[in-house]
């Protein structure tokens, strides 16, 4: 009933902003409802703490006989943790929209309602079948959206590969739940065969871009800061819980130790280009790679309450960082202080991270640990560089909520440390988190004083899908098979349409008849 | 009054007096209400029951006529059975107007809609094949306008469905042999050849699909639209009453394999030549040799689902067909080529219709949250379970059908210069698409609704049910 309510404030607040853009365009107060309705959902999703685990079950699907399990949504105390800072993010995403250049813009905020409920549905999803039927509405929500703010033939482009990279992911998913039917065990959240697991990391992984790397948007600045925020942590939030989910006995492939190398180089690769990156919005996608990774990281190491702290951080952080479009000194303030809690230091949101019982060999530490030093630095650099805009010639309300809306993602950050969760009040492994700031502080001290540190704007811009590029090769290598299919696929499609092909047909039938005829003996 | 009188009489009465009306929405309009009510009908009203009208007046439908020494036996089992024909056949003719092809779909269409379902009905049944090859004939004008010469298409599908019927007569005539002596292997060998080299043409198994590209390219998309629902869904329901009368031929140990293998064959063949197309109504063709491969799928697991799995495939699957060959036709109306280097950027310009399209092809490869993704999850774990290898081929055919559907969806919004967004298309049209898209997303998400429907329609072939 909780997360009902919660998804009805939601939902019924979009409906309602997008009927009254409708029916009343000049509707005075639609950034109340919106406002009002999302803290009403925040609320709402605290108080489901009291009753953990929730169930929100739909109408089965019908017949029983095809389909065992139906769409079920689940409240606990992992899942929880995602939905609070989603709802949270929305909430800041919301507040934070007073200050921005195209207030008032109840498309906009209707589309945040939706895919705060959308994105929340996802990190409950109690199987499978749950997940990817949210994965794809987020992806379509994804898909037109983009569609409709670029204009650019080249970023049209891209925004169809990358949906498509994301459907991929989702058939993934489909298929680790088949293969483990066909092992005679169910796919579900609690159990999964052991031939499945490593279908379910590639799914997270392609749908994260993590393997193989890719980015699955790289430039969009045309899209706004805030719902573009929105859609980016809540694609991301809805796969990361995925790894939170995989049950560790299903991940015994031979290829673990193959992609555990390539996360953690893709960990080190994205935190490099995010600790170099001139411009914050453009360098997101490396941000969400990043932490990202060092969530696949902590599933791989059968740490399911690591990789919630590292997703959780991923979405507050980051959802502090890319709202933040103005500065003051104690915004900036609140902004750096958020490094604590990334930091793994004990009683912080990512003090889980590390957790394990497995052992690792030394490199992997070296990789892991500059990796998110890297992050943690590139983070405070970013935090920098905010716009520097004069905050004195807003309103006085709006002087008043722009800042909560930043505080209120901060307080979050801080509060699932302590309280709500299974990560909470965790002291975890201490001298990792002190290593890794005593890293950060180095590489940001080191950063004005080598230059390597600091490229050129043009060498960043530089395109990475250049012909030149491994990449450029792999994909051209790619287009060569696509195109010598093509070739073949047409070749036989001549010779079945002309007017020869009855006959080539008649000889297939033969063919086939005469198989048929042996089979049957 | 008698069942197949007003469901198989009254239709071929009224299809030449479609011809009247000079405005083709009111022949849209009169053909939809006419099947709608013929599916209500068959719904609601009892079959060889007497119904009580007053003290001493009562009413019973006879379920059988007798035509020239010939049944036609409706039976109250096969009353669903009418009630989805009928019912997806209102949708057709509904939509007929706004694709432009009412004055020829709606007549021709009912008249081969009745014939289709007398063929189900006669005693004996072999005489089906005769019938439907009637209809087939019946079928010509529709695709090919007779101030038009026919093409390739239409003689290949002509020649394709004419050559199933002998190999069905002969099979038939050889399986009353089987009966009287199940022992000789040499006759059920040459029985079950026979029957299905029959079925393998009138299913348009691989590689005797040939004729559906070519059709596409030829005729009105929304014609052979209703032609590929049509024919294989009466095919396949020709197919269920031999499975459901010859016992031998339903405990043919080899038949499940056999049934996956031409599925598999038609999903991957069908999967990858589309993942090739650089045309949009091929691409459809191609997409139906997908749809024809699932319901054969979904049939190799009538011993372990009896038939809801291919069941269930019925209304997705006409759905998916009815809203893209209406966003097919409307391009072709409007715009005139179907190839995609004239069809770039179309998503800024018709909206409504692209996404029609794109939702129709997404739902045809089972994209999560559509129409097509329950019955098509549901079949793939069924033959998962069988053999993984076959799950591993229908996942090659899935993924080419992405393929084409992510080069159509990139050629729509892959404008060759900067466009604003208009909504073009009549109000009618972009109205029936967007219907048209709720119902498909309404599916994906609550398949359920279709239970009422799906509960009964197995109990039409009981041996088959158990």
């Amino acid at each position: 009933m909780l997360i009902l309510t919660t998804l009805s404030f939601l939902f019924l607040g979009a409906l309602a902003l997008l009927l009254l853009r409708l029916f009343n365009p000049d509707f005075r107060y639609s950034w109340l409802l919106a406002v009002t309705s999302i803290f009403f959902a925040w609320v709402s999703v605290l108080f489901w703490q009291i009753k953990t685990p929730l169930v929100f079950t739909l109408p089965a699907w019908q017949p029983a006989i095809l389909f065992p399990n139906s769409p079920d949504f689940l409240a606990d105390q992992l899942s929880w943790a995602y939905a609070f800072s989603l709802a949270t993010v929305g909430l800041g995403t919301l507040l934070t929209a007073i200050a921005r250049e195209n207030f008032p813009s109840s498309p906009a905020w209707a589309g945040t309602l939706a895919l705060s409920g959308i994105g929340i549905l996802a990190v409950l999803a109690e199987n499978p079948l749950a997940l990817v039927l949210a994965w794809t509405a987020i992806d379509l929500a994804e898909l037109f959206t983009l569609l409709a703010s670029v204009q650019e033939r080249k970023l049209r482009e891209r925004v169809v590969i990358s949906f498509s990279m994301r459907v991929i992911g989702s058939g993934f998913l489909i298929w680790a739940s088949l293969v483990s039917t066909a092992a005679g065990t169910p796919l579900n959240f609690i159990s999964a065969s052991k031939e499945s697991g490593i279908y379910m990391l590639i799914a997270a992984g392609l749908r994260l871009g993590v393997f193989p790397m890719h980015l699955p948007f790289k430039t969009e600045s045309a899209l706004r800061r805030g719902y573009g925020t929105m859609l980016r942590l809540t694609s991301a939030a809805s796969s990361l819980i995925l790894l939170a989910r995989i049950p560790y006995e299903s991940l015994q492939s031979p290829f673990i130790p193959y992609v555990f190398v390539i996360v953690a180089l893709t960990a080190l690769y994205s935190s490099w280009m995010w600790f170099r990156a001139s411009d914050t919005l453009d360098a997101r996608p490396y941000w969400l790679l990043g932490m990202a990774s060092l969530a696949l990281i902590a599933t791989l190491r059968a740490n399911p309450v690591g990789s919630v702290a590292w997703g959780t951080a991923l979405i507050l952080s980051g959802g502090m960082l890319f709202l933040s479009s103005l500065q003051n000194k104690w915004l900036n303030r609140l902004l750096q202080l958020s490094l604590i809690a990334m930091s793994a230091l004990p009683f912080t949101l990512t003090a889980t991270g590390w957790q394990s019982a497995d052992t690792l060999w030394w490199a992997y530490w070296l990789i892991l640990l500059s990796a998110q030093a890297l992050l943690l630095a590139g983070y405070y650099r970013h935090a920098q560089r905010v716009k520097k805009t004069d905050f004195k010639s807003f309103s006085s309300l709006s002087r008043f909520i722009y800042p909560l809306g930043i505080g209120i993602i901060f307080f979050s950050l801080f509060l699932l440390g302590i309280w709500g969760w299974q990560g909470a009040r965790a002291i975890g492994v201490w001298y990792l988190g002190i290593a890794v700031s005593i890293l950060t502080l180095i590489f940001v001290w080191l950063r004005p004083r080598i230059r390597s540190l600091n490229p050129l704007e043009a060498h960043w811009l530089k395109p990475n899908t250049e012909e030149k590029t491994k990449t450029g090769r792999v994909y051209g290598l790619f287009w060569s098979l696509y195109y010598f299919l093509r070739r073949l696929s047409r070749l036989i499609s001549n010779i079945l349409e002309s007017d020869g092909g009855i006959l080539w047909t008649l000889l297939f039938i033969i063919l086939f008849a005469s198989l048929i005829a042996e089979g049957i003996r | 009054m008698s069942a197949p009188l007003i469901w198989i009489g009254i239709p071929l009465i009224l299809s030449p007096f479609l011809w009247i009306p000079r405005r083709a929405n009111i022949i849209a309009f009169l053909g939809g209400i006419i099947a709608l009510f013929l599916a209500v009908l068959a719904w609601f009203f009892p079959i060889d029951t007497p119904i009580r009208i007053s003290a001493t007046l009562s009413f019973k439908l006879a379920d059988s006529l007798e035509i020239l020494g010939r049944q036609i036996i409706i039976s109250p089992a096969d009353q669903p059975l009418l009630t989805l024909i009928y019912g997806l056949a209102a949708l057709w003719f509904f939509g007929a107007s706004a694709a432009g092809i009412a004055r020829r779909l709606v007549p021709i269409g009912m008249s081969i809609i009745a014939l289709l379902v007398a063929s189900l009905s006669v005693q004996p049944f072999l005489y089906a094949a005769l019938i439907i090859q009637t209809a087939i004939l019946i079928a010509i004008p529709l695709l090919s306008p007779p101030e038009k010469k026919p093409g390739r298409g239409i003689i290949r599908f002509l020649i394709y469905q004419t050559l199933a019927m002998p190999f069905l007569l002969f099979s038939g005539w050889l399986m009353a042999g089987v009966e009287s002596n199940p022992g000789d292997l040499e006759l059920l060998t040459q029985a079950a050849t026979l029957l299905a080299l029959g079925f393998a043409f009138l299913l348009a198994i691989f590689p005797l699909y040939t004729w559906i590209p070519l059709l596409m390219e030829e005729a009105s998309p929304y014609a052979v639209g209703f032609i590929l629902w049509l024919l294989p869904s009466i095919a396949f329901f020709f197919a269920l009453g031999f499975l459901d009368r010859y016992a031998w031929l339903r405990d043919f140990d080899q038949l499940p394999a056999v049934l996956r293998s031409a599925g598999v064959l038609m999903i991957v063949t069908g999967g990858i030549w589309a993942a090739f197309q650089r045309h949009l109504g091929r691409m459809m063709g191609y997409a139906t040799v997908v749809n024809i491969g699932f319901s054969l799928l979904a049939l190799s697991l009538f011993q372990d689902y009896q038939l809801s799995a291919f069941f269930l495939f019925m209304v997705p699957q006409s759905l998916a067909i009815l809203v893209w060959s209406l966003s097919l036709s409307v391009l072709t109306l409007r715009e005139g080529s179907l190839l995609f280097r004239a069809r770039q950027g179309d998503m800024y310009r018709y909206p409504i219709i692209i996404m029609g399209l794109i939702f129709a092809h997404f739902s045809t490869l089972g994209l999560p949250l559509l129409a097509g993704f329950p019955p098509i999850l549901a079949t793939w774990g069924g033959v998962a379970e069988k053999t993984l290898v076959a799950a591993l081929w229908v996942a090659v055919g899935v993924a080419s059908l992405l393929t084409g559907a992510i080069r159509t969806l990139a050629v729509m919004v892959m404008s060759p210069k900067e466009e604003e967004w208009a909504i073009n298309g009549s109000l009618l049209q972009n109205i029936l698409i967007g219907v048209g898209i709720f119902f498909i997303l309404l599916l994906g998400l609550f398949p359920q609704f279709m239970s009422p429907l799906l509960t009964k329609l197995p109990f039409v072939f009981s041996h088959l049910t158990g």
